[in-house]
């Protein structure tokens, strides 16, 4: 209890937004990198640096998020296709399997990545809905030793209902393929994405097999789906 | 919706994954997962049948700015754990500051029910025992689940102790009958105020247990030693999937 007491409040809202950026369209495009078209100015494609690519992010959630015009349903659905275009969803679903990957074949491969994606997508689908308004600024980045980029974000809250959880740390791990940089991590107050699932992942493996993790995802998903 | 491994298979699955040489640190931290799941499951049933109705209650009596108000005050009455943590860690200033923020909320401010030391540049910090301990050089100790408080670790279990002795309610001679209702609103507003975590830990997480001990781990490293990456992290992103040469391939862990 005490945990989430820390919890409570803005860095709830945190969280929530910031697994905004796991979310994944409907399952019916290869999980591929985006089309080779050139890009606009301000589209987090064709950003030179990790930050520059998460600023333009930042930047084009918050202004849909503002959008007054726009329905709950049309907002969840705008950001969900600009997390599907900057997240590297392939990369993210095999750090969560680390080791067991190199064992599964091609077919239960891809089966994952699409199962992990709908997951997320379907357990992500409403967070858009409890935006208030709150301020998403990057303020600082580093490299990685092994190439990757850490861009530092915080999420700031205007209440001043619960001081404590009003600025939210945000941390995305980008890594560079095919020249354009793509979200593979988020870490929220320290806590990782990647690693949390791992963790959970390796669980379940381990106590019944990779085919029993997959059964787990699809009837979650089927179940959820309703 | 949770998910309980077969017990009989733990101790295969300890060795399996101690071998793997990969992510076994979940389990090396965890020797009492079995015990610990089932103190995770009582409390879980607890939650379900006293404290989440008690929360439903509390959001429907009172309107969201007197909520505000009285999370406000339950932060203040408990920040004596704060200030205490800070001078014990050798944070002067930050001790300071915060005896400075207790004492204008709780006059300026009614009894801590406005929040008015945050404007006047003394925000709110968090600290707690199990920091100043980890500060002192005191390792993680394995994680625990205890009873209705939930996730903890045998390195933050005493600041419990700590943060009941730096509550001004406990030395203060408050009768049952204010006692009682009091603790109830601090237990219903901090359910409440975790109710959407807790909702989506349940919906999202195909090991709710796994998730929640994950994340509160983290969580804790991360308040300890903010924005330092963990040890173990580099290899978390390492899609190339050898083991790394400095994983020790013995036997069972612990």
């Amino acid at each position: 209890m005490s945990m989430f007491k820390r919890f409570g409040g803005m860095a709830v809202l945190g969280l929530v937004l910031s697994l905004v950026f796991a979310l994944g369209a409907t399952p019916t495009t290869a999980p591929t990198t985006a089309p080779a078209t050139s890009p606009a100015a301000d589209d987090p494609a064709s950003a030179a640096t990790a930050r520059s690519m998460v600023e333009k992010l930042l930047s084009q959630v918050t202004t849909i998020l503002r959008d007054p015009k726009l329905t709950k349903a049309q907002c969840s659905q705008k950001v969900r296709e600009i997390a599907y275009g900057n997240i590297d969803f392939p990369t993210l679903a095999r750090l969560t399997v680390a080791q067991n990957w190199r064992t599964l074949t091609a077919q239960q491969q891809s089966d994952f990545v699409e199962q992990f994606r709908t997951h997320l997508a379907v357990t992500y689908a409403h967070i858009t809905d409890d935006y208030d308004n709150e301020d998403l600024l990057a303020v600082g980045d580093r490299q990685e030793s092994n190439g990757d980029w850490t861009v530092m974000t915080t999420i700031v809250g205007k209440k001043t209902g619960d001081p404590k959880q009003d600025v939210t740390k945000v941390d995305y791990r980008l890594r560079k393929a095919d020249n354009r940089w793509k979200v593979i991590d988020v870490t929220i107050e320290g806590v990782s994405l990647v690693a949390n699932f791992r963790a959970q992942f390796q669980d379940i493996i381990s106590n019944g097999g990779f085919d029993h993790l997959l059964q787990l995802l699809k009837d979650k998903n089927a179940a959820d789906a309703k | 919706m949770q998910t309980l491994a077969p017990r009989c298979l733990r101790l295969i699955a300890l060795c399996a994954l101690a071998l793997a040489g990969g992510c076994a640190s979940s389990n090396n931290v965890d020797p009492f997962e079995k015990s610990n799941r089932f103190m995770y499951n009582v409390n879980d049933g607890f939650d379900a049948v006293v404290l989440k109705p008690l929360s439903v209650v509390y959001v429907a009596i009172f309107p969201k700015p007197i909520r505000d108000g009285l999370g406000n005050a339950f932060n203040n009455l408990r920040y004596g754990n704060v200030i205490a943590n800070d001078f014990l860690q050798g944070k002067m200033q930050q001790g300071l500051g915060d005896l400075g923020r207790m004492a204008a909320n709780s006059t300026i401010g009614i009894g801590g029910l406005l929040d008015v030391a945050t404007p006047m540049h003394l925000p709110a910090h968090d600290n707690d025992f199990g920091t100043t301990l980890a500060l002192w050089g005191v390792g993680q100790g394995d994680y625990l689940v205890l009873p209705i408080v939930g996730s903890s670790t045998v390195r933050d279990a005493p600041g419990l102790a700590v943060d009941y002795a730096t509550y001004p309610l406990a030395w203060v001679n408050v009768p049952l009958a204010a006692a009682i209702p009091l603790d109830v609103t601090e237990t219903a507003d901090a359910r409440a105020r975790g109710d959407v975590l807790l909702r989506f830990r349940n919906e999202a997480a195909l090991d709710p247990y796994v998730f929640t001990r994950t994340a509160y781990l983290q969580y804790r490293e991360n308040l300890i030693h903010p924005g330092k990456p963990a040890p173990a992290d580099q290899d978390l992103y390492n899609i190339d999937d050898t083991p790394p040469a400095s994983q020790p391939a013995t036997g069972p862990s612990k």
